[in-house]
């Protein structure tokens, strides 16, 4: 009952017309950036961060949230019809889709994309509205020891899913938990690394590393192949699929929602993994295995609704523990911290209205992309038509103007550009900057917790065991340290990553 | 430019070596504290040394992984062009005003990767730059540095 109140509250928050107004702009700007080859949510969210801050909390989120699932949407659109995935999750989704395209059945593929994702995406916000409170009580309890560790525990199972070599992760973990000491310390005001420079007393702005890491350092790699892309158009009429291709979907449907909602819980690049192992269930369960790759309409549907499935599910670390599951959530977490909201289990009780209001709008913005994205996808397919030599100094220009506004300072701007080399070369080098983002996020609080764990222990390193919550963590640490350990030593993880290629 | 994969992930993994030896040592020159009391030194020094030893053991890896011809593309004149102009615009943006600074970064952008010629990539740049003032300024209310000399 207290949730149902708290969901018309909640409703009432996301349906006043300015935050109507901003959910749907922010799920018309994360469909396009989704559309859009090389700019996925991430370089989306960054993109229009700065320009939120103007605007109340609840707002912010509001529209920031309707960036990231948008993208997930407009992804799709791309891979279907020019067998350029819009974002790493729409990968799989090439296969089968434009295979469909090229057969002329463009239209139903994107259809059942869309019914797909949207089916996804709304069971899996009821997913969160259902597990986050009480989730939200347990986590209440724990102490700064426990807290310690699940700060471990988030970075170390980062490390075990994240695509590249354990050491290669661990690195950039280390690398941005480092950054994050960058500033005036905490606990005792003293200032670290600031080299007496004082926009360095506050740390490196996260929104320029962000931009330059991700946004900045994407168009930097899409500049070095610009090419002209061949679209195959649907027509409105031809979007309707046959009765067939919807009882064809349906299962597919289904399983990709509770595949997409688990894996949306783990850290790392889990809305990646979950199209993979949405796929890879598909082409097992299916009579004509073989006829995956040709056109299957199910390794569109399983995938994309896998896909969508996982934003409701990896905002339950952001709201309930203030841990971003993924580099996205991770942008909306700054988003948050900025407009003085400090995610966490505190979140329900403390700022209804962003909690509430961001679920209602959930809702609300699945049907609003829903409602966007069919009749309009002659709209977006006509983006495709723009040249990157046009596109990418504009999305530069633009990046410019959000990182000034944050605080009108201009340095941030070159600490975007250089953000923006080092990204580009740690990606060329196989370094992914993802958990490099996520350890600046969580560092702040790891560091506290760790030194509040030991102060009030008087300096017993063992206090970080005791307690029930602690010991949870703590086990769950060593076993995932063992299976890492394991893995890395049976050569599990080069066979996995030569069978996904084979996929 | 074509770099060798493996000597880029070597260079890349020394960076981080570097860096890990330097946040030690600036972390050296801070208050460590005690276990019961830990300092602002104790986490930057404990990173270092851990930065340290994974970037050595990749290093380690890196030199004993069997050889491979794998290569990447290590930029182009447009990456550079565009990691330079972001930069320099960087350091104009508050010295000649968002109009000047957004023209020449426009232009050199627009010549270098359109086929639009100068002339016709400055029109669009002006253009594009008063368009972008007037929409950020009055429609967003966003505040950008004014044309030097202008109040």
């Amino acid at each position: 009952m207290d949730t149902l109140q708290s969901l018309l509250q909640g409703f009432s928050v996301a349906l006043r017309p300015d935050n109507l107004f901003y959910c749907v702009i922010g799920c018309l700007w994360g469909t396009v950036v989704g559309v859009l080859p090389g700019l996925g949510p991430l370089a989306g969210l960054t993109l229009l961060l700065p320009l939120t801050y103007q605007l109340d909390p609840a707002s912010a989120v509001i529209m920031l949230a309707g960036i990231f699932y948008g993208a997930m949407y407009g992804g799709s659109t791309t891979s279907i019809l020019v067998r350029i995935p819009g974002e790493a999750a729409s990968i799989i989704t090439c296969i089968d889709g434009h295979e469909m395209a090229k057969q002329g059945r463009a239209g139903p593929a994107l259809m059942i994309a869309a019914i797909g994702s949207f089916i996804g995406g709304t069971v899996s916000v009821v997913g969160l509205m259902l597990f986050a409170p009480p989730l939200a009580k347990i986590m209440l309890q724990i102490g700064p020891a426990a807290e310690f560790g699940l700060m471990v525990l988030a970075l170390l199972v980062l490390s075990f899913v994240s695509g590249g070599p354990p050491l290669k992760t661990l690195a950039m973990v280390l690398t941005g938990l480092l950054i994050s000491t960058v500033g005036v310390d905490l606990i005792t005001a003293y200032p670290r690394f600031t080299f007496g420079q004082i926009q360095f007393t506050e740390g490196i702005s996260f929104v320029a590393i962000a931009l330059g890491l991700f946004g900045v350092s994407e168009i930097l790699i899409n500049l070095e192949e610009i090419a002209k892309v061949k679209v195959i158009k649907p027509t409105l009429r031809s979007l309707v699929p046959r009765l067939k291709d919807l009882r064809d979907s349906a299962p597919a449907i289904g399983r990709g929602t509770v595949i997409g909602f688990i894996f949306g819980f783990i850290p790392g690049i889990s809305h990646v993994i979950s199209t993979f192992v949405s796929y890879a269930v598909e082409r097992k369960l299916s009579n004509e295995p073989e006829a995956f790759g040709t056109g299957k309409i199910e390794g569109v549907a399983g995938p994309e609704t896998a896909n969508n499935a996982t934003t409701g599910s990896a905002m339950i670390p952001l709201l309930v523990l203030g841990i971003p599951a993924i580099p996205a959530t991770a942008i909306l977490l700054s988003a948050l911290q900025i407009h003085g909201v400090q995610p966490g289990p505190e979140l329900m009780s403390k700022h209804p209205e962003v909690f509430w209001g961001l679920i209602a709008s959930m809702y609300i913005g699945n049907i609003v992309l829903l409602v966007l994205n069919l009749p309009l996808v002659g709209l977006f397919v006509n983006l495709l038509r723009i040249p990157y030599v046009y596109l990418a100094p504009g999305v530069l220009l633009v990046s410019m103007i959000g990182i000034y506004s944050v605080n009108s300072n201009a340095n941030e701007i070159v600490i975007m550009g250089i953000f923006g080399a080092i990204g580009y070369v740690l990606r060329k080098a196989k370094f992914d900057p993802a958990p490099l983002l996520l350890a600046i996020v969580l560092g702040d609080r790891m560091e506290v917790s760790l030194r509040r764990a030991l102060t009030i222990s008087n300096g017993d390193w063992w206090a970080l065991a005791q307690g029930a919550m602690s010991k949870i963590f703590l086990g769950a640490i060593v076993l995932l340290a063992v299976l890492q350990g394991a893995a890395w030593f049976f050569g599990f993880r080069r066979r996995m990553i030569e069978d996904a290629d084979k996929v | 430019m074509t770099a060798s994969l493996r000597r880029l992930e070597i260079a890349v993994a020394v960076s981080l070596l570097l860096l890990g030896a330097f946040a030690t040592w600036g972390a050296a020159e801070m208050p460590f504290g005690t276990a019961a009391m830990p300092g602002p030194g104790m986490m930057p020094m404990a990173l270092g040394l851990l930065l340290m030893l994974s970037a050595a053991g990749l290093i380690v890896l890196e030199l004993r992984a069997p050889a491979t011809d794998a290569a990447v593309v290590l930029g182009n004149r447009h990456v550079a062009l565009g990691i330079a102009l972001i930069i320099v615009a960087g350091l104009l943006f508050e010295r000649v005003g968002f109009i000047v600074t957004s023209t020449l970064f426009l232009f050199v952008m627009l010549a270098s990767l359109s086929p639009l010629g100068w002339w016709r990539s400055l029109l669009a740049a002006v253009a594009a730059s008063i368009a972008t003032s007037y929409i950020f300024q009055n429609l967003l209310g966003v505040t950008l540095p004014p044309l030097p000399f202008v109040t």
